[in-house]
């Protein structure tokens, strides 16, 4: 449990964080809450040479509303999400993952831009991110640029994020009706990784009608992934009984997960992210109904 | 329920502290009063000193090299590279280490086999993690940086893995020489087994798993060792509960005379029995600090502990009751398949013979026939864990007595109340030789059921909640404590010419708060304010022996050889006092600090005048030596049976299988209580232990041997928010295996617990459950459950047969 030998740079800013990076190319690594990152060394998994420490860039830390976009820093730790009202009013989706991240330590650590970064396929914030289709802004040595969530999840622990880049922001765009969101995590533990964890965000328009829906699934594949068929099978709609059923259909049916021999096979998988797309569809809009 | 509760905090500490009255009433003892634990402030205040924080001159680390295989063959070992860094000390293989001898083993008997177990691997590697090099560094980064470059070559080889697969004669052998791998075969049998089989109105059948788990404490294990070679003392610190065994079991595999090495077990975060056995690293790190003349220290990480630290349950069990229709149990054959890991250690032979023995529970039947093999795998050794042998029969018979209810259909508490031990029956002797000399089952059952109420309160839940589902379960429980007649504990008590009380004992407490229950009863006995009393342990040179540390038997054993010592220097100073208050010794009174008669109490003489009086020859009676010093060992000569019976509610969620323990209720006759506020607390680590076990827990491998969770974020502890409420409360029958009237509460809740939770999540499975349920019953297990219940729902009668299934 000790880290292959590493050396260490606390950064002040992005720009200077992007510079330390590429200086030292892979052998770099980017520290944030360390949450994942330092378990990892310990374990010597990952043995980078340096740590470029993010954690003093105070420009990273916030939670910004301006009209109809959210703007959450890379930095902000769950803890942050999950107490933001800022965050609960548009997009409760958001804070209702981050109250179920491990237990209060983790949360107190844990950023939302490390856990993009890391980009594992049981991590919680993957699937709030895509249901509410957040756009990532990244900063890299020459350029930023932005890259929507549905882009981001490349393969399990790889995100879209290139050699020498950071994470800056996570952009939420606000739908405009009436909103509601959720996220259900189906657990052997509090604090464990997922079973199955479903992210759902829903808007209704003022007929009733599902006018957005954005569903974010947790630990059924090799990234976190959207159910696209599911979120269709609700979109424009008014989200009965019946509606609900069919889309939590139409998510069992689109997901193929692999066996977990810890946490459940791939056909309790699939059975339990039809009741969980379900509940979570409920709740969501139960949530919508009386916002 | 709350009746143990509502004494706690009523301040006995500070009553005792008023200003001495003239005439002193006499008081109520310390012993009974929840007084809070005299350790915390210490450990709580970040100045406990565990081993992690043993700082010596020139201090060295040291890290294994493990064996990423379960089974292999040692091909090829070379250790230059790592000693090429500047950092490293010394790298030692099992060629290296001259003159050690091997792991201890059992002695051979009949059906019986011992194995030969190296420090490090010489050839073949038969656990995974298994040591084949030891290395020794500067720091203990550099130690890891220099393992990794040690460089080893193995062939895999087939690994053992299912303990039944392996008694079969194509498995591959753990231990060429041990056929089937059955390294142990013992048979019992007792009253006229085949009569009472032959005379039932049926049988009933019933095999379970009780999985193998791993004790987890919060402190993964550690050595250090310094050697002097002027003296040739060497000194270990060592994590262990059991210190004197260990300096006997070192000297026999250093060839250094016992007299020469110190124990010192320092503060230990948690045990649960996985620090009783010695381990390789206790001989390895001690070879090299004599070998390299300096200090040297290893701390187990979590990922080794789970590995290579020992794992507790991993039986196969099959249970046959012959029942009359009413259902009386007249005889019981049981059969356990024991998965003992890779060598023949005494741990874990004894282990499920514990469960063989103890195997009829609280329950009145003498026909009974046990078969244990214990067989070997290529895992790591099996020992114990908090119950060690007794969950693993409670579970059983538990499981199985609820089976037959289910069979007869007839009420699981009706069934065990049929068979109970009438109390009349007690003393009682088991169909194993066993004499339980007090209990009383139907008490401690009527008394549960009257003050939780549970009955109504799950009709009530029923009621109010009538499309979710709802589980009550039972167990009620006994175990066997105060091991034994060989195996005594000691104690030590002195008092300093300023009337300072010290006391030694022996074993080694690891979070139990026994400096609290011992400085009660030192109190009472000397009448001394508790805070003018220390405690000092876990140093052999402290006692000249004493057993260790489990199996629920402190408070019996060591408690009654502090209390027989403090009687003693009690004795002596009634003598001193008599002479200096020319009183008689016999009516003397020693309280608030003062000794008196009960005749003339306004004449008294101060605790510690007397103290200083025994270091003075010239005051003391003639005859009398000076100074105030006595020692007892004490091995009781019967063992001590607590009993009780415990209920857990539960909830089940239909569509997912996830099981939510809601209340738990328990009533446990322990004999006396020491200090109710550390028994409660023994209660609820215990219960959280065993719903562990029933709902999340177990050591899983693959089929090549690997653990897949070889980590806390895998392998799954339960945490207080998934706890229920434990409401606990006691009756008492009275034991005489000890003057203390103890009989144990440390495994109580581990015990009662994991039956009880299981039977619950059974009952809220319904009345046509499908078939008997495994651990832990994590959601995809009931899940499954559920779901085969649905399927079969229409074919409802045919699912009683349920019973008969395999593990
Ligand atoms: C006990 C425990 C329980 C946990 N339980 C859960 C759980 O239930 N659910 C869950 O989702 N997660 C869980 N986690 C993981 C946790 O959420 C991590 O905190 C999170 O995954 C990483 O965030 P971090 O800020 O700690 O990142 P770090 O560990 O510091 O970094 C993670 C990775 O991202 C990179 N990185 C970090 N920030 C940036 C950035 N701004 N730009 C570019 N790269 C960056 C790092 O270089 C590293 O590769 C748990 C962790 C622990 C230790």
């Amino acid at each position: 449990m000790y880290p292959s030998k590493f050396d260490y740079v606390r950064v002040q800013s992005v720009e200077e964080a992007v510079r330390v990076l590429g200086e030292h190319g892979e052998e770099a690594r980017v520290l944030a809450g360390g949450h994942s990152l330092i378990p990892l060394m310990k374990l010597r998994v990952l043995r980078p040479k340096y740590l470029i420490d993010i954690g003093g860039i105070q420009g990273l830390k916030y939670i910004r509303r301006d009209k109809n976009t959210l703007r959450i820093g890379a930095l902000t730790t769950y803890f942050e999400l999950e107490n933001s009202l800022e965050v609960s009013r548009t997009h409760q989706v958001i804070a209702s993952g981050a109250s179920v991240v491990g237990d209060p330590q983790v949360r107190n650590w844990g950023t939302i831009g490390g856990s993009l970064s890391h980009c594992d396929p049981s991590g919680d914030m993957g699937s709030c991110v895509l249901a509410a289709r957040g756009l990532m802004h990244v900063r890299g040595p020459s350029e930023t640029r932005t890259v929507e969530s549905d882009n981001w999840f490349v393969d399990t622990f790889q995100s879209a994020l290139r050699q020498g880049e950071i994470l800056e922001e996570i952009e939420f765009q606000v739908p405009p009706g009436k909103l509601g969101g959720a996220y259900l995590k189906l657990e052997r533990k509090s604090g464990d990784y997922a079973i199955v964890g479903v992210a759902v965000s829903l808007a209704l328009d003022s007929s009733g009608k599902c006018s957005y829906a954005g569903i974010g699934l947790t630990s059924v594949g090799a990234t976190n992934l959207r159910a696209k068929n599911a979120e269709n099978a609700i979109l424009g709609k008014i989200p009965t009984k019946e509606v609900i059923s069919e889309a939590s259909e139409e998510a069992f049916k689109e997901v193929t997960p692999s066996d977990d021999p810890l946490r459940g096979s791939a056909e309790y998988k699939k059975e339990m992210v039809r009741v969980y797309v379900r509940r979570g569809l409920e709740k969501a809009l139960e949530a919508a109904r009386s916002s | 329920m709350a009746s143990a509760q509502q004494t706690i905090g009523s301040g006995m500490a500070t009553r005792r502290k008023k200003p001495k009255t003239p005439l002193p009433k006499p008081t109520q003892g310390l012993v009974g009063q929840p007084l809070k634990r005299v350790e915390d402030h210490r450990l709580l205040t970040g100045q406990g000193k565990f081993l992690g924080d043993i700082r010596l001159p020139g201090l060295s680390y040291a890290t294994f090299v493990r064996s990423p295989y379960a089974r292999a063959r040692l091909k090829h070992l070379n250790s230059v590279a790592a000693l090429s860094l500047p950092t490293t000390v010394a790298v030692f293989t099992a060629n290296d280490l001259i003159g050690l001898g091997d792991m201890p083993t059992v002695e051979e008997a009949p059906e019986k086999y011992p194995t030969k177990r190296p420090v490090l691997v010489q050839d073949e590697v038969r656990y995974l993690g298994e040591a084949v090099a030891l290395v020794i560094s500067t720091d203990p980064y550099a130690a890891e940086d220099a393992a990794e470059l040690v460089d080893v070559s193995y062939e895999p080889l087939e690994p053992v893995v299912d303990p039944v697969k392996a008694m079969l004669p194509d498995s591959p052998r753990v231990h060429e020489h041990i056929p089937n791998n059955i390294a142990y075969h013992l048979k019992t049998e007792s009253g006229d087994v085949e009569r009472a089989f032959s005379c039932s109105d049926g049988v009933l059948t019933l095999e379970l798993e009780n999985q193998r788990v791993s004790p987890t404490p919060l402190e993964p294990r550690g050595v250090a060792a310094s050697y002097d070679p002027g003296s040739s003392n060497l000194t270990v610190w060592s994590t262990t509960q059991d210190p004197h065994s260990l300096r006997g079991i070192l000297s026999a595999g250093l060839g250094l005379p016992e007299a020469k090495i110190t124990v010192i077990a320092p503060d230990m975060g948690g045990a649960f029995g996985q620090k009783i056995s010695v381990y390789p690293e206790d001989f390895a790190i001690a070879f090299a600090a004599i070998r390299l003349r300096r200090p040297v220290k290893w701390l187990e990480s979590r990922r080794e502990n789970l590995l290579v630290g020992t794992h507790g349950r991993g039986q196969v069990q099959r249970i046959e009751l012959a029942h009359t229709n009413d259902g009386r149990v007249l005889g019981v054959k049981a059969k356990i398949v024991s998965d003992g890991g890779a060598y023949s250690t005494s741990g874990a032979f004894e282990i499920p013979e514990l469960t063989c023995a103890m195997v009829t529970g609280v329950y009145d039947v003498q026909d009974v026939r046990t078969e244990l093999y214990s067989v070997l795998t290529n895992k790591v050794p099996q020992d114990a864990y908090r119950g060690a042998g007794r969950p693993e029969a409670c579970y059983l018979i538990e499981r199985a007595i609820n089976a037959l209810a289910k069979k007869l259909r007839l009420d699981p508490l009706e069934v065990r109340r049929k068979n109970f031990i009438p109390s009349s029956k007690y003393p009682y002797r088991t169909a194993s030789g066993y004499t339980y000399d007090s209990g009383d089952s139907h008490l401690a059952l009527s008394t549960l059921l009257e003050r939780s109420q549970v009955h109504s309160r799950l009709t009530e839940l029923r009621k109010s909640f009538p499309d979710r589902l709802f589980g009550l379960g039972f167990s009620t429980w006994t175990e066997i404590t105060s091991f034994g007649p060989d195996f005594p504990q000691t104690a030590a008590v002195s008092v300093t010419k300023e009337g300072e009380v010290l006391v030694a004992i022996g074993g080694h407490p690891h979070g139990q708060g026994h400096f609290t229950s011992m400085v009660q009863i030192v109190s009472d006995e000397l009448g001394v304010d508790p805070g003018s009393i220390s405690i000092a342990e876990g140093d052999t040179r402290l006692l000249p022996w004493s057993s260790l540390t489990a199996g629920s038997r402190s408070a019996a054993l060591t408690g009654t050889a502090v209390l027989l010592s403090a009687r003693k220097i009690k004795g002596k100073m009634s003598v001193i006092a008599a002479k200096l208050l020319k009183d008689n010794p016999s009516e003397l009174v020693f309280e608030r600090g003062q000794i008196y008669s009960m005749a003339k109490p306004e004449r008294r003489i101060a605790f510690k005048e007397v103290a200083s009086a025994a270091y003075l020859p010239s005051k003391l009676p003639e005859g009398l030596e000076p100074t105030l010093y006595e020692y007892t060992a004490y091995a009781p000569s019967n063992y001590a049976f607590p009993s009780g019976a415990h209920a857990a509610v539960v909830e089940i969620d239909p569509e997912t299988g996830a099981v939510r323990p809601l209340e738990y209720y328990a009533v446990d006759d322990v004999g006396r209580v020491i200090n109710p506020l550390l028994a409660e607390g023994q209660v609820h680590g215990g219960v959280a232990q065993g719903l562990g076990q029933a709902l999340l827990e177990k050591v899983v491998y693959d089929r090549s041997g690997q653990l897949l969770n070889a980590g806390l974020g895998d392998y799954c502890l339960p945490s207080t928010t998934d706890m229920p409420r434990i409401n606990w409360s006691r009756i008492e029958t009275v034991t005489y295996a000890n003057i203390l009237g103890v009989k144990g509460i440390g495994e109580a809740g581990t015990i009662a617990a994991t039956p009880a939770l299981v039977n619950a999540v059974e009952d809220a499975l319904g009345a046509a459950g499908g078939e008997p349920l495994g651990m832990p019953l994590l959601p995809e297990l009931v899940w499954k459950s559920l779901s085969s219940k649905s399927r079969t729902a229409t074919a409802s009668s045919s699912a009683h047969e349920g019973d008969r299934a395999s593990g």
